[in-house]
């Protein structure tokens, strides 16, 4: 597979258009943050790639393979991977249930704890009973069930404290780093994306107003201010 | 997940239960095989209510179609038991197939409205079709050859609660194996989140339509265990009243448990059996005042209760 791309992607719910025109191509191995404000389209940028948002112009593809019309199950067997904002694990099952439950496998689990050898010992706990960072994991987790190609990170630190967000982010680089995943990164905290991302995205109500390297956007404090609200960026 | 020895005592509790209740009511096996018979079809409710997160008011109509298939199975075909509780099964399986295609692509209260049409659609079909089905005087005149041709029927109704009794502990075990595989677990999760699993790569609608279509089939297995052990099948047993009826049994033991199924059953039929003898016109309003103090005070059935007690008891948080 070549890489995932939103080619002209103006996209919403019902009637309401919240992201318009937007284009990206992520290629294996590739790291791309997203950032802007509430309500910027950040979230459905991603659900128009996975399928929880309406298309209503342009395509997203993996490879030569046009998935705007497929069911979400189709979009995750082509190489989708998404960990979901609010982390959304099935409370009433165990750890090993929501690992199972997108249809994974043993060898799948065993390649989970590898990961995050604390989700093993937590295997017969329910999803409830998890601390934020071990729902986190179990999101993380889960999403690689499928082995995914590339992975949709949805506001993965939210929620989390520091050290658990530091513990979080070095699984993740090393899960992309190992997989060689294409990974899209959608994060509030600025510092993270721009140390974690090779490029940028920034969304301002539903539309790019930048997109360029992370050492590119840190020289622009205008886009900063406009579109994050920030007036310097910080580690 | 459970233990070895702690799955097969919950595997041997099923056929431990039928051994009290025959020590409490040696006299009435038949009333036992009844319980034993609703059970499997509360059972196979609890598939599509608990399981799979779908509310229906239609079960009915599977456990209808699998009684009125095992009766016209015994009356031209065959009256050997076992392969007529395949032709139930088979009855019940195609009745919720066919409508699940249609019925799994909608949601919340058209479903359930749905349900309740296609339950009265076969009602009707089969209220009308007097010539085959016997129309409001029921199926009847026909009789059961000895099971695995050895043990008789009897009018005392003794081989018809040990017949019900293998049946239920086979359906129990098998589905407790089911509910941990990776398919139950799908289902359970789809319950939880549908949109979730679909863009884990769970295909929703069609774990949706195989649980439904396996609740059916189970749902027609009793049906047709009805139909062998009263040898008559009524119009009744396809009612939205009869669907009704074991939902509440299913809410009383509570969903989503297979033991709220049993527990359900088992305290709705005993409280049915003794209010009714009691007060044969207003038996309901037990039913109604428990039905209405479990949904307040313990939303999960008895036993959420009982798992509350031992989570007590244990220090541990009920599942």
């Amino acid at each position: 597979m070549n890489g995932i791309a939103w080619n002209g992607v103006s996209a919403g719910y019902g009637a309401t258009t919240i992201i318009e025109e937007i284009d990206l191509t992520v290629a294996p191995g590739e790291r791309i943050g997203v950032l802007g404000r509430n309500g910027a389209g950040k979230t459905t940028m991603l659900s128009a790639m996975t399928g929880g948002a309406q298309i209503l112009k342009g395509t997203v593809r993996a490879g030569d393979r046009d998935l705007s019309n497929l069911p979400p199950w189709a979009r995750s067997r082509a190489g989708i991977g998404v960990v979901p904002q609010t982390r959304d694990i099935f409370r009433s099952l165990t750890v090993r249930e929501n690992l199972m439950a997108g249809g994974g496998t043993a060898a799948d689990m065993a390649d989970a704890f590898a990961l995050f050898p604390r989700l093993k010992e937590r295997l017969g706990n329910l999803g409830a009973d998890l601390s934020g960072g071990e729902q986190q994991m179990l999101s993380i987790a889960r999403a690689l069930m499928n082995r995914p190609t590339f992975l949709l990170l949805d506001e993965p630190l939210e929620g989390l404290s520091p050290l658990v967000s530091q513990d979080v982010m070095a699984a993740i680089r090393k899960l992309v780093s190992d997989r060689n995943l294409g990974c899209v990164l959608v994060e509030q905290h600025v510092g993270t994306v721009l140390d974690f991302c090779d490029r940028v995205l920034v969304l301002q109500r539903g539309r790019v107003v930048f997109s360029g390297t992370s050492d590119a956007l840190r020289t622009r404090p205008d886009v900063l201010e406009s579109a994050i609200g920030l007036s310097g960026v910080s580690g | 997940m459970t233990s070895f020895p702690t799955r097969i005592l919950g595997d041997l509790a099923v056929p431990l239960a039928g051994l009290i209740l025959l020590a409490l009511y040696p006299s009435q096996q038949a009333f036992l095989a009844q319980i034993a018979i609703t059970a499997i079809l509360v059972l196979s409710l609890d598939l599509v209510v608990g399981f799979a997160g779908l509310a229906t008011l239609g079960h009915a109509a599977m456990f209808g179609a699998g009684a009125y298939a095992a009766g016209l199975y015994a009356l031209h075909v065959w009256s050997e038991p076992l392969t007529g509780l395949i032709a139930g099964a088979l009855a019940g399986a195609v009745v919720a197939g066919a409508t699940a295609l249609m019925l799994m692509r909608a949601h919340g209260l058209t479903f359930l409205m749905m349900t309740v049409a296609i339950s009265q659609v076969l009602y009707e079909i089969v209220s009308k079709a007097r010539d085959v089905t016997g129309g409001d005087d029921g199926l009847f005149g026909f009789t059961m050859q000895p099971v695995l041709g050895v043990w008789e029927f009897d009018f005392f109704g003794k081989l018809a609660f040990w017949y019900s009794l293998a049946v239920l502990w086979i359906v129990f075990v098998l589905l407790r194996r089911l509910m941990v595989t990776p398919f139950g677990q799908t289902v359970r999760a789809i319950r939880d989140d549908a949109g979730r699993v679909g863009s884990l790569g769970g295909r929703v609608y069609r774990h949706r339509v195989v649980v439904y279509t396996l609740s059916g089939g189970i749902a027609g297995l009793a049906g047709a265990l009805s139909a062998q052990t009263v040898q008559v099948v009524g119009l009744s047993s396809l009612s939205v009243t009869y669907s009704a009826e074991i939902l509440v049994m299913l809410v009383l033991g509570g969903t989503g448990r297979l033991w709220g199924a049993l527990v359900g059953t088992l305290v709705f039929t005993v409280i049915h059996h003794y209010a009714a003898s009691i007060d044969p016109v207003r038996w309901m309003l037990f039913i109604g005042l428990i039905l209405v103090v479990i949904v307040l005070f313990l939303p999960g059935g008895l036993t959420r209760g009982i798992a509350l007690i031992h989570a007590w008891l244990t220090g541990r948080r009920a599942p």
